[in-house]
């Protein structure tokens, strides 16, 4: 019963302004006229303003952010230096590392080069390979060249010289040489009898 | 369009700025018309939405509260409008406080619900169905002298 009189009262309302109708005065179609030929708003066809200035606009966008990032690149490098090295502290600890980096390793490396060939130097005039044969030889010569009759004559004259060979093996570049086999020529190998007695 | 807009506001130089800045309104959305309702209630509905603005830029649903003294009052004596001018009915509306005023012609004249009305004014829904109620029992009390 409340809805109805309720809704009879809502649609008397409705019903006394269906065919309401007022005519506003002239001056108000004057003032809309005047508003419409001199109308600012954007919506007036200025379209192809706006459609031109778009690629302005992204160009603009485009070379602002290109811009920001060189410089958030340089901006990252300064806030690096200054976060790990403190002002203060700054020249101290980068002549620290400096001759850590340089100096140490070049010592190293000089101990190895410089001193190994001293020593070869020095070592390598006095080496002399004195072999077996080679010492007869000179032994033989000077026995000739002192007394020639005894030319025929072995002389057992292998030398030795015990304050030259030490330091020769105590280096690293000698090698202590083979004793060379003497070849036998074929026909030593074969005995001749006699009847007296053998010879060999 | 010119009673739409009276509905709304206090006099007839009022109404008639709204309806002025209605129409060039219309004239620049002309053609984003789809007819999927009549040209007529097109305008209407733009003229209602022009005098809700000019109403909420003066910020008069800002002061509106509910009103719970005429939220369940029933009207027994339902007087008849039938018989009234709509220029009387005009003038009656017009003398409502303007938040009152403005939920009644929404919800009793052009047909909104009160969760819509909510939305527009940017008010509760208790709020429209109290303010309704009041002006509601403004009317029945002009309408009883008459």
């Amino acid at each position: 019963m409340e809805n109805t009189t309720n809704n009879s009262f809502e649609e008397q309302w409705q019903k006394a302004f269906d065919d309401a109708t007022l005519p506003p005065s002239e001056a108000v179609w004057e003032r809309i006229e005047l508003d419409l030929d001199n109308n600012i708003s954007p919506k007036s066809g200025n379209s192809t303003y706006y459609i031109g200035a778009i690629p302005a606009l992204i160009l603009g966008v485009s070379l602002w952010f290109f811009m920001n990032k060189k410089d958030a690149i340089k901006q990252v490098q300064v806030i690096e230096n200054k976060a790990v090295i403190p002002a203060g502290k700054r020249q101290k600890s980068a002549f620290t590392t400096e001759e850590k980096l340089i100096i140490k390793p070049k010592e190293n490396i000089q101990i190895q080069e410089v001193f190994i060939p001293q020593k070869e130097k020095i070592i390598e005039p006095e080496i002399v390979v004195v072999e077996p044969e080679n010492e007869v030889r000179i032994s033989n010569d000077s026995v000739e060249f002192i007394n020639p009759i005894l030319v025929t004559k072995k002389v057992n004259s292998e030398l030795t010289n015990p304050n030259i060979t030490i330091p020769f093996k105590q280096t690293p570049y000698y090698k202590i040489p083979k004793p060379v086999s003497k070849k036998k020529s074929v026909w030593d190998r074969f005995r001749i009898s006699g009847g007296v007695g053998v010879f060999q | 369009m010119l009673v739409v807009c009276l509905r709304y506001v206090q006099n007839q130089a009022e109404a008639e700025d709204i309806l002025q800045e209605g129409f060039i309104k219309v004239f620049q959305n002309l053609d984003k018309f789809r007819a999927e309702s009549t040209l007529g209630s097109w305008i209407k509905r733009i003229m209602i939405n022009t005098a809700i603005n000019q109403i909420r830029s003066q910020k008069h649903f800002q002061e509106m509260d509910d009103v719970q003294e005429y939220k369940n009052q029933v009207f027994d004596n339902q007087s008849s409008i039938e018989a009234i001018h709509f220029q009387e009915l005009i003038e009656m509306i017009q003398e409502l406080p303007k938040g009152c005023r403005t939920v009644f012609n929404l919800f009793a004249v052009e047909g909104f619900k009160h969760h819509e009305i909510a939305q527009m004014l940017n008010i509760t829904k208790g709020t429209s169905k109290s303010q309704y109620s009041r002006a509601k029992a403004i009317l029945q009390g002009m309408l009883s002298v008459k």
